[in-house]
Parts: structure tokens; C-alpha cells; sequence
């Protein structure tokens, strides 16, 4: 009898659990088939294409392309300090000569450009002067064309740029490169700038992140506690500069920050200095201009969590015996960390990626790591250097998001 | 425990509360409240109970009058150093610190060792029957749960006085009988001076020495919760506070402690006369619905009428009746309901009658 009744019971259990698991499979297809087309917009527009560009990072497919046997030859080469072999000459010749008919030849030597200045008018020299036959050995030919072929370290580099898969991005973009013997060290001093970009990138978005919390956290919770009517209305003087195309605002700072211009005026009437003060193409352009752009973003998400915190809380601390002030720090601000949090997170990854504004107020000390990403992309052509930085710069962006979810909880993220 | 003819503990004398500079929404408020008393306010929604306690917190400032707390002018005193517990409707207890946190707030405020609070934490916990709940957060408790928090929280720095706002407003009838046994238990205990709002009449009737009632900014009767049923002094008090069969007619004598009241056309009752009755004026009955008796043999010194009754209505340990008397539909009586005794029919003509004592004749109120 108790077996009977008890196996029943867990039958019915075991039904429940069923029941139950059918149910929330049911609602995550809704949710799933819900999603969708947002997912398919995400994949074609933003997921493969980043995809892509950070795959660049470790791609390098120009230079085998164009020369494949020559590639493919030197990867069995031991390397300097001897010389690959005579065939590998040859491989590179006929290769050459095939590539320019395709005009591939101009692309490799754009690649080969990133890893040593001049490499591309070599290349192209090279296949320009190259005899439509020979009855001479080309490891003859081509050192008399440009005599760094006859040294070892050009087709070390040519070997290292003809390898598909390269490390070479992600060092270089901390400022690391391999050498022959396959050890990472640093690259010279004079052609280090990565890791200082990332330390300045990083110090201009937490000054901007701070800067902006000292200033919106009293505007939002002066918004939070005002009466309906004013609170609106100051609410639209927070909201106007969404509506203008950040491009005008920056424009706006360049006018107003400029030696002679209305800042400047000002400090000098009110005779709080003597000559103009430098605001522009420095840092303090920098910040006065992000912090601007960016300002909103730290006041709504404070806003948005410091109107559902009831004033009634205050007044209880006080009326248990805390000053005000204490009232404020101890039991109103701990309400409003999740608004603090939000707002900190935005700003900060917002201002990671900032791009236009130090371009346009920034001096040559300032530049952040996205113009230097613009740079690589579209003026050096340098692709995978590109999609190095931006590995990083993602990473970075991830470390952000994972020290926010720590300390501050992603799920009590509030923003509206 | 009526109040002791002691020295006030809490005196309001001539306040006066106005938001907008129009209208009053305390007007002449004076009274006082002794030490260790429960005082109740009581008033219908708007009538300025809430903006009282807010003066007495320092919430709000007063137009003019002075409060004093134990002979101390408080006007001046900022309301956190007032030493006023407070406990609110929806309890206010502070969502990011646990239960033992909430409690410890008064007392770290005031600059106690870590290791004293932790003791008083715990006797408090003790105290409201909550030993184990010290680590949990307010949103994990029930709601009477959550008010004996604030209760032993606005109570654990020994306040010399404790102001509650509606206390139990949100709480479902049952858990509120038990929390209002529970909070005059604590006051019994602590012997604290308590205030206390509410517009439930018969929780200010059950658990306070003294009731005020408010209306429209107005003390209109301060008294014993016996006396101000038994005895209204006005026609507001007699309807807001329990049921009340206001015939409402002219005075047309007074002959020693009793006034007529002149009803309806040839029908006139007699009771105790209130304060400010006066021949010629209009007045109101105030005759508690429990007073009414259909006994056939003639009370003395009694009024008879006479009327039909309209609807009965079956409560459990009582009968309620709707009647038609002297014209005036809506007159209730309260019979009790001894299960071997039928109740009247309804539609039946009756004969109903009160003595003279049982009711009084009170003026109609301001205005
Ligand atoms: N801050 C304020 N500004 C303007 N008017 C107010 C303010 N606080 C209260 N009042 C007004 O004062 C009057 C009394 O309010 P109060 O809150 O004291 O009433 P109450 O007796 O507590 O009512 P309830 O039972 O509804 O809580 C109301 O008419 C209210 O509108
Ligand atoms: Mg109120």
C-alpha cells in the first residue's frame, strides 16, 4: 500500500516536472521566433561585419594570394641567415608576373608596406623590370633588379607576410613584434604608441565618466524631486541636445572655445585671467566636449532609477536622527547606485569608442584609440591593424561590462 | 489609564498650518497630550491629521503657535534632533539594508559601539517575536512582519515619544487586530507617549486613552473613547464617530439638563442637552442604534415612537435594522440575537423607545 501511494506520488511529480518543461519550451520559441528578424538585422549588420574585421586581426591573405607557390615554398624555408633556395627565385618570378597581369601585385605590396616602409615599390619595381624570359637562375635576375633581394631579412619579412594565419596585428598593436628567432619584444621606442593610446583613451573616458557623474547626479535628482510642471521643462533642456547632430555640437565647442572666442571673452571680463586660456587641442577640450555629448546619457539613467525611490525614505532617516546629509548618503544614495552604475557603464563605453570630438578638439597628444583605428583603416589601409586595435578595444569594452555586472548587477540595470 | 493630572508632556498651543496662504489646514489646534498617553487622531480623509504629525516631526513648520515637547519649544528644533520615533503606512523600512541594518540605523546614527547596538538589535528582534529574521531584507518579510520591523526600529533608541501614521492601513483585518493587541502591548511595556492616526473609528476607540477628532483642521472633541461615544459634543462627532440616528430638528426648550427636540410636526424627543443648545436653534439627536429598545412595557422617563420597519438585516450576534420613524427613513436599530427569539418581520409597524439618558441633544455642529 505506502509503495503504491508513494510511486504514485512521484508520478505525479515526474508529470508536473513535464508539464512544466513543455511549457517553458513553448515560451522560449515565442520569445525566440519574437526575436527573430531583429537577430537576422544584427547578424547581417553589425555581428558579421565586426566578425569579419576582427578576424582581419589574424588574417593575412593578400600577399599569399598573389604569390602562392612562392608562399607555400618559403614556408619550408629555415630562414636567414641563409637564403631560400634558387626555385624559390623562380616561384617568385613566375608568380610576379602572373600577379601583375591580375594586378594583385599592388595589393600584396600595400601589405607588405605594414610590415617595412618601401616593400611595395620593391614588389611593384620588381615585377615592372622583369624580364619576360630568362636563361639566367632569377636568385641572378632579381638582386640585380633591387640588391635587398639578395638579403635574407627581405625574404624573412616576405615569409612572415606570406603566412596566412599572423600573430603579427595583435602584437603590434601593443606595441610588440616577433623577431626571427620567434620571441616577442618590444618595438622601438619611437614606433610605441599603442599602449600609451590605450592608457590615454582609457584616462580621458574615466575623467569624462567622473566628471559627468559630478555634474548630472544633482541635475537628476534635482529632476527626481521638483514638482511635475519644472521638472519637465528643465527635462527638455537635458533632452535638446539629443536632437542635434553631435557633428553641430562639436562644431559649436570648436567657436566657443577658440582663443578669441565667447569662453574665453568671458574669463577675460570677468578678469579671471589675463590672456586667453587654452581650451581647444588639448585635453580640456577633450573633456569639455565629451563630457558634453555624453552628459545625458549619465542624467536619464539616474533620472530613470531615482523616480521610483520614494522621498518618504529620507525623511524616515531623519526622523530616526539622521542629518540630512547622512540621510542623503546613507540611504538615499545607496538606492540610486543601480542609476549610478547604468550611467558610469554607459558613459564609459560610450567615451571608449569616442571618435569626432578629440578628433576636432583634441590636440596631437590626445588622439584615442578609434581615431588611431580610423587612421589604420583609412588612410594607412592597414586592415588587420585595424582589426587588432579593435580586438582590444572590444575586450576592453567586455573587461567594462563585466566589472560593472560585478560590482553594480546587470539586472538591476534600469533605463526608463 | 485616563490621563493623569500631570504636567503635558506635548502642548500645541495655537497652531496654525496653511500650504497656500488661503486655507487652513490646521486652524487653532491646541491641546495636550500627557506622559505615557495614547492619543489617537482620528478624522475623515483630508481633515489634517497626517500634516499634525508632520509639525510634531518637524516636517512642516507651523504658521504661527508654538509646540512644546517636556517644556521644550520645538518650533526651532531641526526634526532630527527631535528624538521622535516615527513609524509610516507603507512602513519606509530601507529596502538595501537588512532587517538588524533598519534597526541599528537610529543607533548608528548616534554614534553607538558596533557591539551595543548588536545587543539592543537583538532585544528589539526579541521584543516584536522576530529573533530569526535579523539577516533577511524588508522585501523578504510579510507585511505585519515588515511593520513590527518598523515598529521595533522607530522604538529601539527609546524615543520619548512615538508618532505613527496609519500603522496598519495596509495590513488585511485580521493581522490588523493583532498588530493594534501588539502595539498596545509595547505601549504598555515601554510606558512611551504615543500618537497615533488612523480613521478606523473603532481602532482608535479600542486602543487609545484619548481620541481627537479631527475635522476639516479642527480638534472638534478630545475625550476618553467613552466619552466621546456616549457623550459627542457635537453633531460631528456624534455621526463620524459609531452609528448614529441624527434626527435633525429645532430646539424648542430646555428644562434643566434636557432639551426638546422638536422632530417632526407634533413629534418632539427629549435627551441630555449638549454644550451651545439653545431654544429656537436647530440641533441634532445623537442615540446609538444599541440604546433603542422594543420592550412593549413603557420605560420610564422615555421617548416612544413609533415607525415600520424596512429592512432587517441578520449579523451573527446581532440583528440590524433599517427603519421609518417620524418620517425619516434610514433609522437603525441594533437588537442582539438570542437564537430562541424570533426577530421583528420586516414591513411590521413598531413601537421603539430610549430613555431619556441614553441620548443627547447636540448643536449642529460649526457652519
Ligand atoms: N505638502 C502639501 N502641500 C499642500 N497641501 C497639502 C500638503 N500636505 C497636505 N496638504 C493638504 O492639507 C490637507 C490635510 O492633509 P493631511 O495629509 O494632513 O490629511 P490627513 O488627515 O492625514 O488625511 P488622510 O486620512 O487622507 O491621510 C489636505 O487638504 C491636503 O491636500
Ligand atoms: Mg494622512
Amino acid at each position: 500500500m505506502e509503495r503504491i501511494s508513494l510511486g504514485r506520488a512521484k508520478n505525479r511529480v515526474d508529470d508536473l516536472q513535464a508539464g512544466y518543461r513543455a511549457t517553458r519550451r513553448r515560451e522560449a520559441w515565442r520569445a525566440f521566433l519574437l526575436v527573430v528578424p531583429l537577430l537576422v538585422f544584427l547578424a547581417a549588420t553589425f555581428i558579421y561585419p565586426i566578425g569579419k574585421l576582427l578576424l582581419l586581426s589574424v588574417r593575412s591573405d593578400e600577399v599569399a594570394d598573389a604569390i602562392p607557390r612562392t608562399a607555400a615554398a618559403l614556408a619550408d624555408w629555415v630562414g636567414p641567415p641563409t637564403l631560400p633556395s634558387p626555385q624559390t627565385f623562380d616561384l617568385l618570378a613566375a608568380d610576379l608576373r602572373r600577379a601583375s597581369d591580375q594586378g594583385a601585385v599592388a595589393v600584396a605590396g600595400r601589405r607588405l608596406n605594414n610590415y617595412e616602409a618601401g616593400f611595395r615599390t620593391l614588389l611593384l619595381k620588381t615585377a615592372r623590370q622583369l624580364p619576360a624570359t630568362s636563361d639566367r637562375p632569377y636568385s641572378e635576375v632579381l638582386p640585380e633588379i633591387d640588391k635587398r633581394w639578395g638579403e635574407p631579412e627581405t625574404w624573412r619579412l616576405l615569409k612572415r607576410a606570406a603566412s596566412r594565419d599572423t600573430p603579427d596585428f595583435l602584437l603590434r598593436a601593443i606595441d610588440r613584434e616577433m623577431t626571427s628567432d620567434g620571441s616577442v619584444v618590444p618595438v622601438q621606442r619611437s614606433q610605441s604608441v599603442y599602449l600609451d593610446a590605450f592608457a590615454r583613451t582609457f584616462s580621458i573616458s574615466a575623467c569624462v565618466t567622473l566628471i559627468s557623474l559630478v555634474l548630472g547626479y544633482p541635475v537628476a535628482y534635482l529632476l527626481a524631486t521638483l514638482p511635475a510642471r519644472q521638472s519637465n521643462l528643465l527635462m527638455i533642456f537635458v533632452i535638446v541636445p539629443f536632437w542635434t547632430s553631435l557633428l553641430v555640437r562639436t562644431t559649436a565647442w570648436y567657436v566657443l572655445l577658440q582663443p578669441n572666442g565667447v569662453v574665453n571673452s568671458l574669463l577675460i571680463k570677468l578678469g579671471l585671467t589675463g590672456a586667453p586660456v587654452a581650451l581647444m587641442f588639448n585635453r580640456t577640450g577633450v573633456l569639455i566636449g565629451m563630457t558634453h555629448v555624453l552628459l545625458p546619457f549619465m542624467i536619464l539613467s539616474n533620472y530613470a532609477v531615482m523616480r521610483g525611490v520614494s522621498p518618504l525614505y529620507q525623511r524616515a532617516a531623519v526622523s530616526l536622527g539622521a542629518h540630512p546629509v547622512v540621510a542623503f548618503v546613507r540611504v538615499y544614495v545607496p538606492q540610486t547606485l543601480p542609476g549610478i552604475g547604468a550611467g558610469t557603464f554607459l558613459v564609459f563605453v560610450l567615451a571608449l569608442g569616442y571618435y569626432i570630438t578629440p578628433a576636432l578638439l583634441g590636440g596631437a597628444s590626445d588622439e584615442m584609440i578609434s581615431q588611431l583605428i580610423a587612421l589604420q583603416m583609412d588612410q594607412q589601409l592597414n586592415w588587420g591593424l585595424a582589426g587588432a586595435l579593435s580586438v582590444y578595444l572590444v575586450l576592453f569594452t567586455l573587461a567594462a561590462y563585466f566589472a560593472f555586472n560585478r560590482f553594480v548587477g546587470i539586472d538591476r540595470l534600469r533605463l526608463g | 489609564m485616563l490621563a493623569p493630572a500631570s504636567e503635558p508632556f506635548v502642548v500645541f498651543s495655537n497652531i496654525d498650518k496653511t500650504f497656500d496662504g488661503r486655507t487652513y489646514v490646521a486652524s487653532n489646534l491646541s491641546f495636550e497630550v500627557e506622559k505615557g498617553e495614547f492619543l489617537s487622531l482620528l478624522g475623515p480623509s483630508g481633515s489634517g491629521k497626517t500634516t499634525t504629525l508632520m509639525l510634531l516631526a518637524g516636517f512642516e513648520a507651523p504658521s504661527s503657535g508654538t509646540i512644546l515637547l517636556g517644556k521644550r519649544r520645538l518650533n526651532d528644533v531641526p526634526p532630527h534632533r527631535r528624538d521622535i520615533g516615527m513609524v509610516f503606512q507603507n512602513y519606509a523600512l530601507f529596502p538595501h539594508m537588512t532587517v538588524a541594518e533598519n534597526i541599528a540605523f537610529p543607533l548608528s546614527v548616534r554614534g553607538m559601539a558596533r557591539a551595543e547596538q548588536k545587543q539592543l538589535v537583538e532585544r528589539s528582534l526579541d521584543m516584536i517575536e522576530l529573533p530569526q529574521v535579523g539577516d533577511r531584507r524588508p522585501s523578504q518579510l510579510s507585511g505585519g512582519q515588515q511593520q513590527r520591523v518598523a515598529l521595533a526600529r522607530a522604538l529601539v533608541f527609546e524615543p520619548r515619544l512615538v508618532l505613527m501614521d496609519e500603522p496598519l492601513g495596509a495590513l488585511d483585518k485580521n493581522l490588523r487586530e493583532t498588530m493594534q493587541y501588539e502595539i498596545k502591548r509595547l505601549h504598555h511595556r515601554l510606558g512611551v507617549t504615543v500618537i497615533y492616526v488612523t480613521h478606523d473609528q473603532s481602532e482608535a476607540l479600542t486602543m487609545s486613552d484619548r481620541v481627537a477628532v479631527f475635522h476639516s483642521g479642527r480638534i472638534e472633541q478630545i475625550a476618553s473613547p467613552k466619552q466621546l461615544y456616549e457623550d459627542p459634543a457635537n453633531a460631528f462627532v456624534a455621526n463620524f464617530v459609531g452609528e448614529n440616528n441624527g434626527l435633525t430638528g429645532e430646539v424648542t426648550a430646555i428644562e434643566g439638563d434636557y432639551a426638546v427636540l422638536s422632530v417632526a410636526p407634533g413629534i418632539a424627543v427629549r435627551g441630555r442637552a449638549g454644550a451651545g443648545v439653545a431654544p429656537g436653534h436647530a440641533a441634532v439627536l445623537a442615540l446609538r442604534p444599541e440604546n433603542i429598545s422594543f420592550d412593549k412595557k413603557a420605560l420610564a422617563a422615555a421617548n416612544h415612537l413609533s415607525g415600520s420597519i424596512d429592512e432587517i438585516i441578520y449579523c451573527g450576534d446581532r440583528w440590524r435594522l433599517h427603519l421609518t420613524v417620524a418620517g425619516h427613513n434610514g433609522f437603525i436599530v441594533k437588537i442582539p440575537n438570542r437564537t430562541a427569539t424570533a426577530p421583528p418581520e420586516a414591513g411590521e409597524p413598531v413601537e421603539i423607545s430610549w430613555t431619556f439618558d441614553d441620548c443627547k441633544i447636540v448643536a449642529d455642529g460649526r457652519g
